[in-house]
């Protein structure tokens, strides 16, 4: 009998994490991401869970650290967001350039100037070329389940990419919310055998990681690791029914909505999807057409997937918590556009820039964007390509 | 089925705080209690006025969005009234509960018009006396369910016990039983 | 000049799984000067040994001691360090001649 527990998001992190018997841990403390390390602290320091603790000077440390390991073979975790992120973002190439199976939560934060510790997606979005696979949760139930799934993926043969969790700072990490747990065996049984990595680092069988390669070659390796996000998406919806089956809980590469008739349809990572979701029913119950898409994984992008999904609609909005500045519009927008440019089903397509350093999006301001998306059904043409909503002028 | 539901008085964001409940936890053998319990502006350290939501439900709850209307309001520090706008929003009929020496008549003056119902509980003099630590949270527990019956006294004792241990556990019972009895304003 | 490989037949994230391959790449071919050691008046201390940053400098050990101290010319890249540290002065840097 699975137990449920009221956990916040960065407790289910760490129990999740625990339960997949990690054996290194390094990390340095960000809000929103401090309670995850200390949680795990906790477990390392009463014996429940066995793994190496590094406390290291920073997150570029972090990440050095978890990588390094990877490449022995073991199971790894780091976790950080915001400026940690960024500061530790020349290793984050590097652990996918090496193919480190790294596991990490982020906790999406703000970046700073100016100094802020809400809710925010421009910290993992700027990673977004860095070669990590990248799943976004919705919910605390979700995140719990990411991780377990994250392993699977990121352990897997043909991808051998880190792989980022990612949840909303504060929205999610320290929201109080009703999870499933998984029972240890069908944990033990989901997740793959170790060692993680296929060449393990060991004085037996010595070899050379994270080589120079020069002009003639390092364009090769880049191929590989493009080989590798390819291969992942096949990978990642195979793992996800895999943990549907011994789980109870659908798993997919999105969760959509009302979305097989439906004129404007929002496509949103995170948290938000979920209230998105929320106002589409009760919009559905007064009989507009709207649905709404929460998308699970953003690297690599589902594109078949979502092309299969959204050509249906009239409108799409893509939702942004965050800026491109000097682009034509943020990064989801600009993929789903991108995605339809050749397509025979063409949706307008526009851009929902909202959420910035945690600021809520309401669901009077949820609604207020699907009767923009209406509006744009209605006639046909984009009033505004890029719509900025919750800011004051 | 019970569903127990008590407040973690460990690891606060904050020691001072603005409406709503700032943590809870929530066991359910039967899992059919949602709930979602939020920090707003929260703040890397203690002692910052911090807005905590709860919303429970027996249907899965979609919406990540804070309370601006709600139902209830709890003040566990009362130095928040006249620096936050506590009554903002509160609907029609609410309930506002605050952690105060003074007369429920004394307070709702401070609050300003408005048609809600007060009441107080001096959860500061029982954490001091239980505790001797300013730990508010309980005893407001206690308030809370005594004023709104969202949650039986026992649920809430049954969580206590299966959150702490020993002699921590029977201490926060003993302040969240004291203030079940001494909620002023019924 | 070896033909290049395509990106799927070389192993995966830059790993090299022979061990030690770096010591086959012949980088003794980068010197004007290379060093001589003038045997006699070597004094086996091994200071050349620990200050040749590239580790081009060996050693014939005997029961803890050293015997003998040799330069590796397949990978010294005469960079002069070792006749700067000599404290007896038994390296000498002479032109290479190829």
């Amino acid at each position: 009998m699975a137990k449920v527990i009221g956990l916040t998001g960065d407790e289910a992190v760490a129990y999740a994490v625990k339960q997949c018997d990690v054996d290194v841990i390094a990390a340095y403390p960000i809000t929103p991401q401090t309670v995850i390390v200390e949680t795990l602290g906790e477990f390392v320091a009463n014996g429940e869970l066995d793994a190496e603790m590094v406390h290291v000077e920073s997150e570029h440390s972090a990440l050095s650290v978890v990588t390094a390991a990877a490449l022995t073979g073991a199971r790894v975790f780091t976790a950080t967001c915001s400026q940690g992120l960024a500061l530790m973002f020349e290793i984050l190439y590097i652990t996918s350039g090496v193919r480190a199976p790294v596991v990490m939560a982020v906790a999406n934060r703000a970046l700073s100037a100016p100094i802020n510790i809400h809710a925010d997606h421009s910290d993992s979005m700027g990673a977004r070329d860095s070669g990590w696979i990248q799943l976004y949760a919705e919910n605390v139930q979700e995140v719990y389940d990411m991780i377990f799934m994250a392993y699977k993926i990121a352990e897997n043969r043909d991808v051998l990419l880190p792989t980022m969790v990612c949840l909303d700072g504060f929205t999610l990490t320290h929201t109080l919310e009703r999870v499933e747990m998984l029972d240890d065996e069908v944990a033990k049984k989901y997740l793959p055998p170790k060692p993680t990595y296929p060449y393990p680092i060991s004085a037996e069988k010595p070899a050379t990681y994270g080589s120079l390669a020069l002009p003639d070659y390092y364009f090769e390796f880049k191929m590989q690791q493009q080989d590798a996000m390819n291969k992942a998406k096949e990978v990642i919806p195979k793992a996800m029914e895999e943990f549907s089956k011994v789980s109870g809980r659908e798993y997919d590469q999105f969760k959509a909505y009302a979305i097989e008739d439906a004129d404007v349809i929002t496509v949103a990572l995170g948290s938000t999807g979920g209230t998105m979701r929320s106002v589409a029913r009760e919009l559905r119950k007064q009989g507009y057409k709207v649905g709404s898409l929460t998308l699970r994984v953003y690297r690599p992008f589902p594109a078949e997937a979502l092309m299969e999904a959204l050509s249906g609609a009239k409108v799409i909005l893509a939702m942004d918590r965050t800026l491109s500045f000097g682009a034509i519009g943020g990064p989801l927008f600009e993929d789903l556009r991108t995605l339809f440019y050749d397509a025979e089903k063409r949706p307008l397509i526009a851009d929902i820039v909202y959420g910035l350093g945690g600021r809520d999006l309401t669901p009077a301001e949820a609604k207020a964007i699907f009767k923009y998306g209406l509006e744009i059904a209605k006639s046909g043409r984009i009033p505004e390509l890029v719509k900025y909503v919750g800011v004051r002028e | 089925m019970a569903w127990p539901w008590w407040t973690r008085s460990s690891n606060c964001l904050t020691t001072s705080s603005g409406c709503g409940i700032e943590r809870g936890q929530i066991c359910s053998s039967n899992a059919s209690i949602w709930p979602r319990d939020a920090l707003d502006k929260a703040r890397d350290r203690r002692g910052a006025p911090v807005t905590g939501y709860t919303r429970i439900s027996d249907e899965p709850i979609e919406i990540h969005s804070g309370i601006y209307n709600p139902d209830i309001v709890v003040v566990i520090d009362p130095t928040v009234i006249g620096v936050s706008p506590v009554t903002q929003g509160l609907k029609e009929g609410g309930i506002v509960i605050v952690n105060s020496v003074e007369t429920p008549q004394t307070v709702a003056e401070k609050l300003g018009k408005g048609n809600f119902k007060v009441y107080t509980v001096d959860a500061t003099k029982i954490a001091l006396e239980v505790f001797g630590r300013p730990f508010f949270n309980t005893p407001m527990l206690g308030a809370l369910a005594r004023v709104t019956k969202i949650v039986s006294l026992n649920s809430i004792e049954e969580a206590i016990r299966e959150r702490f241990k020993g002699d921590i556990a029977e201490k926060n019972i003993t302040a969240v039983r004291k203030a079940y009895e001494e909620v002023k304003g019924l | 000049m070896s033909k290049l490989l395509g990106w799927r037949k070389i192993p995966i994230g830059t790993i090299i799984l022979e061990a030690g391959s770096t010591f086959e790449v012949r980088t003794g071919d980068w010197r004007t000067f290379k060093p001589v050691i003038d045997h006699n008046k070597c004094t086996r201390c091994g200071l050349c040994y620990y200050y040749c940053p590239d580790g081009s400098i060996t050693l014939e050990v005997k029961d803890g001691k050293i015997v003998k101290v040799d330069i590796d010319y397949y990978h010294c890249k005469g960079c002069a360090i070792c006749e700067g540290i000599c404290p007896v002065k038994a390296i000498t840097m002479v032109e290479e001649v190829k």
